[in-house]
């Protein structure tokens, strides 16, 4: 292990566990008051990180070093008191000018510029938190005696742009062989040919997105899941490869037809790889999760909107994106059959024999199949629409703008025109935008227009739907209506709103495709029944079990 | 702009340079299990450590600087950069009662008690009276990090007591540790 702050011990002892528990270490630094660096700037230093896309930030972090070096000592901008945002690192720049008003810096209004002897370099105020996370990354991982002295040319005034570009190279290779060790792809690799080779033995000699669906998914785990290595046991972790697969070759054939230099399935030839575009492929489908990620950030944390089960459950969907509505089948097969194979792992770990452990998983399977399945997903559905309208009635309750977000969201068709008649338009601000807010004091006058049953039904009635779903939560952090929310609780319902809606709308799409699942293979019962055999004979192979 | 390597010279396709990045993403996105995993610190914690008395510890940090020697080192070089009262020669090897050490502006001398041989008086004396330390640093190689909060310094000295056996005083003895003061 050559990570700085990392040491031996952590679980499993792999390279990416030490890099895993320094990004996570991260993203949990805290400023003194609250936490560092914001969950945006965390997910995207792990997607410049995984995607190898370093190279100019690098090459922008050692210009802000330059900069900073010139007017204060680099660690207290970095490290000092304060948060890691736009306005605090810009505010130290101008004092730290204040103080050195012959340092060769100019700061604009959205950027500082450092004027080098060759030329001058821009960088916005808006890049400066990220760029602190890359620092914090590389002095934890390389060490800060090793960026230290790889830095010495730049912080002086004198120093060129040259020499800030042979600074951010030197830094570059290091992080590079750092991650050579610590971020190996041989295995990720094998796993992708093996996927591709296998489509391709399927279809007509290429691997397209298309072309994967839920057979080819079932057939290649009975096939490749006895395969030595292990890669492909587990029927969900085959279910979570395909749809990474499907998703890296849409990407990779979207760029294609975007950028015709960019090549695309197994053709190489037409060029480079561009380490930017990976990461463009990779924001949409690291977005993804962002909605789980926010309930479990302060302050959603302090409202239970999901327990473990359900959350558990809604996992491998939220992530699969669209493909869970490509691969809904095997999405199903994952919660049904992906269960029963991490029981009967459980089992044998205790020391239950295989056979033993396949026949009693086998006899309670018949009374828990697929249409269970699907009325439990159907429930989460139906709680989580119930937290969003519980969270609507809280928020609104406190006169809290994410109110109205909620409502034009899950409510687009309402007629809101009534209200025209007791809202007035403020005069138009400087920034030609149009506030609008009740006549009297915006608090109480929200929740009186809220229930003006008189001026406008459909919304009074809205909200009593709302206020009967919250009296029907008695989760933590969802108060009974005649109490209240406390204001921590306001701000949690508020910061999950976005996150509570995305996942909605993700649930509701897939629970409209579980009538038509059913109904192409004969109902639920005639799945179950063709399933458990292709599931039960396999487990039966795969841990040495004659049938 | 550079001239490092593109890792993706190796991938055969766009799409296998995404799917092994998307992999390793959904690797680094696994939260490490807090029962299994030791605690992990970052620069940061130790920046805080070094320059903020007031700051909570984090958690797990003192046991590392104790074992991990290479957080040791960026803690002293850390400590050469942020603290005014550095180190300017280690302490000579005691001879009898009496050590000192000599910094940038602090002479530090241990001075065994004449009416308690279990106990050591530890004597800082600052050239500047304006300087008022509030927090000494220990380093020592075997012995880790210590961080000790000051007295007022009374007539440019700042004086403490310490049990002669103390892991404090073991560690000031040794000829081989650093003091910082800020």
């Amino acid at each position: 292990m050559d990570g700085l702050y990392s040491i031996d011990g952590l679980a499993g002892g792999t390279v990416s566990n030490e890099l895993q528990a320094t990004l996570q270490a991260i993203s949990e630094t805290s400023d003194g008051a609250q936490v560092k660096f914001k969950p945006t700037v965390c997910r995207r230093l792990t997607r410049w990180i995984v995607c190898r896309s370093y190279t100019g930030p690098i090459h922008e972090l050692c210009h802000l070093i330059h900069i900073v070096s010139q007017i204060e000592n680099f660690e207290n901008f970095f490290w000092g008191a304060g948060p890691a945002t736009a306005g605090a690192f810009r505010r130290k720049i101008s004092d730290g000018l204040f103080h050195n008003p012959a340092a060769a810096i100019e700061q604009h209004p959205s950027t500082v510029q450092a004027n080098y002897f060759d030329g001058d370099f821009a960088i916005a105020h808006t890049r400066m938190p990220f760029l602190s996370a890359l620092l914090e990354f590389l002095v934890s991982t390389l060490g800060y005696d090793v960026v230290l002295e790889t830095i010495p040319e730049i912080t002086v005034s004198t120093t060129t742009k040259a020499q800030i570009s042979k600074a951010a190279n030197t830094l570059s290779r290091r992080l590079y062989a750092y991650l050579n060790t610590h971020l190996p792809a041989a295995t990720a690799q094998r796993k992708y040919r093996a996927v591709t080779e296998f489509m391709a033995s399927c279809g007509n000699g290429a691997a397209r997105a298309d072309d994967i669906n839920d057979d080819m998914v079932l057939n290649f785990w009975i096939e490749a899941s006895t395969d030595e290595d292990g890669d492909f046991k587990t029927f969900r972790k085959v279910v979570r490869l395909f749809v990474n697969v499907r998703d890296a070759l849409s990407a990779a054939q979207q760029q294609g037809s975007l950028h015709h230099s960019l090549s695309i399935g197994s053709d190489r030839e037409n060029g480079e790889i561009d380490p930017g575009s990976i990461d463009i492929a990779l924001e949409e489908i690291h977005e993804r999760r962002a909605p789980l990620d926010q309930l479990d950030v302060s302050p959603a944390n302090q409202i239970k909107f999901l327990n473990k089960n359900e959350r558990n459950a809604l996992e491998l969907l939220i992530e699969s994106g669209h493909t869970a509505e490509i691969l809904p089948l095997s999405i199903l097969r994952a919660e049904v059959f992906g269960d029963i194979q991490a029981k009967l792992t459980q089992a044998f770990r205790r020391g239950t024999s295989a056979a033993t452990a396949i026949d009693a998983n086998a006899n309670q399977v018949i009374n828990a199949g697929y249409e269970l399945s699907a009325k439990d997903i159907e429930k989460i559905g139906a709680n989580l629409e119930r937290a969003v309208l519980a969270s609507f009635y809280h928020l609104a309750m406190a006169g809290d703008d994410a109110a109205i977000s909620i409502l034009l969201e899950i409510r687009p068709d309402i007629d809101l025109s009534p209200l025209a008649k007791i809202i007035s338009a403020q005069e138009g601000t400087a920034d030609n935008v149009v506030y609008l807010h009740a006549i009297e004091d915006r608090s109480p006058a929200l929740s009186t227009v809220l229930n003006d049953r008189a001026t406008c039904p459909a919304l009074a009635e809205f909200v009593a739907k709302s206020k009967k779903a919250a009296s029907r939560i008695s989760r933590k952090g969802f108060a009974k209506p005649e109490i209240g929310s406390s204001e921590i609780e306001i701000a949690g319902f508020a910061s999950a709103a976005e996150a509570l809606i995305n996942l909605h709308k993700s649930l509701s799409r897939f629970i409209a495709l579980l009538p038509q699942i059913a109904e192409s293979h004969g109902g639920w019962d005639a799945l179950d029944e063709n399933d458990r055999a292709v599931f039960f004979n396999q487990f039966r192979q795969l841990y040495g079990v004659c049938s | 702009m550079t001239d490092t390597k593109n890792y993706w010279m190796e991938a055969e396709s766009a799409s296998e340079a995404i799917f092994i990045a998307r992999e390793a993403l959904a690797t680094l996105q696994v939260e490490t299990d807090p029962s299994t995993a030791e605690a992990v610190s970052c620069f940061n914690d130790l920046y805080r450590y070094a320059t903020d008395p007031d700051a909570p510890v984090k958690s797990g940090l003192v046991q590392q600087l104790s074992t991990n020697p290479k957080l040791r080192n960026d803690m002293r070089i850390l400590l050469e950069r942020v603290a005014p009262l550095r180190p300017i020669s280690r302490a000579a090897a005691s001879s009898g009662s009496t050590t000192t050490r000599f910094g940038t502006g602090f002479q530090m001398t241990l001075r065994e008690s004449q009416a308690d041989h279990e106990q050591l008086y530890v004597i800082i004396k600052l050239q500047d009276l304006a300087c008022t330390p509030n927090t000494l640093f220990v380093i020592n190689d075997s012995e880790g990090c210590d961080r000790i909060p000051l007295p007022e310094p009374t007539d440019g000295t700042v004086q403490l007591l310490l049990g002669s056996n103390s892991t404090l005083a073991v560690s000031l003895r040794d000829p081989k540790t650093d003091v910082f003061m800020r």
